[in-house]
């Protein structure tokens, strides 16, 4: 799969044309209709979701051990009892 | 740095005796909360805020906020659910207040944990990765969303790294979904637009890759 692949001119103008608080739904409607029949847009959507599906599931940083150290005490803090707070 | 306690998280394996663990606020409890669930949640609080330091806020609010509230969880939703969508609650609604607008929506969602309107958001929808995307593509793809405007960046990581379907990006947003779509086009294009030196730059290394093994 060629990741590089870039979107067409029309779909970038369809896309400049929606207002993105109150588009026109026959606008957003032209854009889904674009996609589906536009091969070069295809390909490109097929490529950004190859790269998105890899970000999603790139590993997890650990959080660092003060962090998690200072908010386990404030989360253990508030027991309504002490029942369990010394294990 | 050194720890104070040994952890053995396999003691809170079975969710029901981490939720009565949390409910007595035992130490092991809510360590193996964090270490369960911190990591993936403070990358979304990331993704949503823009900003690592934000993120460790938003991460803290939202876990005191639902260890505070962790008597009236029902399980319903699952826990990582619960907390998936406190945190990303707690993320709006900061980004929200940088706008001055203000939402009670947290204690709605955390009061409402059937809400049907989140069916898609899953705490283990993160799949294995297939491929794994080279640490300078990875880099550029978190600088790159990082900084999408604030409304193409959450409309992004709610519908396309977090699964949530058109609609119920668009009602957690409080946008009609036609309005969610635009965003999340623009969003796209621009993440295309801003990943294409590294994109040619993969292909590029990947065909060459290709034809020495030939
Ligand atoms: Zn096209």
């Amino acid at each position: 799969m060629n990741i590089d692949s870039p979107y067409c001119q029309k779909l970038a103008e369809l896309i400049a044309a929606c207002d993105s608080t109150d588009p026109d739904p026959e606008l957003v409607a032209r854009i889904d209709e674009h996609l589906e029949q536009c091969k070069t847009c295809a390909q490109a959507e097929s490529a950004l979701n190859e790269t998105v599906a890899a970000y999603r599931s790139a590993e997890f940083r650990e959080i660092s051990a003060e962090f998690e150290s200072d908010l386990v005490n404030r989360l253990c803090h508030k027991a309504p009892e002490d029942k369990g707070a010394r294990d | 740095m050194e720890k104070p306690w040994e952890i053995d998280l396999s003691i809170y394996d079975d969710e029901r005796e981490l939720l009565s663990g949390l409910r007595r606020r035992d130490r092991m409890a809510c360590t193996c909360l964090l270490k369960f669930y911190a990591p993936r949640l403070l990358r979304l609080a990331g993704q949503l805020m823009g900003d690592p330091d934000e993120a460790e806020d938003v991460l803290q609010e939202a876990f005191i906020r639902a260890c505070d509230r962790i008597d009236s969880f029902r399980g319903e939703s699952g826990l990582g659910t619960w907390l998936h969508r406190i945190v990303i609650n707690t993320a709006l609604m900061r980004l929200r207040a940088r706008r001055a607008v203000v939402t009670d929506d947290i204690e709605r969602i955390i009061h409402d944990e059937a809400d049907q309107s989140w069916q898609s958001l899953s705490s283990t929808s993160v799949e294995p990765s297939r491929e794994l995307l080279d640490a300078e593509l990875l880099d550029a793809m978190n600088g790159a969303v990082s900084h999408l405007p604030e409304s193409l960046r959450t409309a992004f990581v709610l519908r396309d790294v977090e699964g949530l379907t058109t609609r119920e990006a668009a009602g957690v947003l409080g946008i009609s979904e036609s309005a969610l779509k635009v965003r999340l086009h623009r969003a796209r294009l621009e993440l295309r637009q801003k990943l294409a030196p590294y994109l040619q730059e993969s292909t590029r290394s990947a065909s060459e890759h290709e034809r020495g093994d030939a």
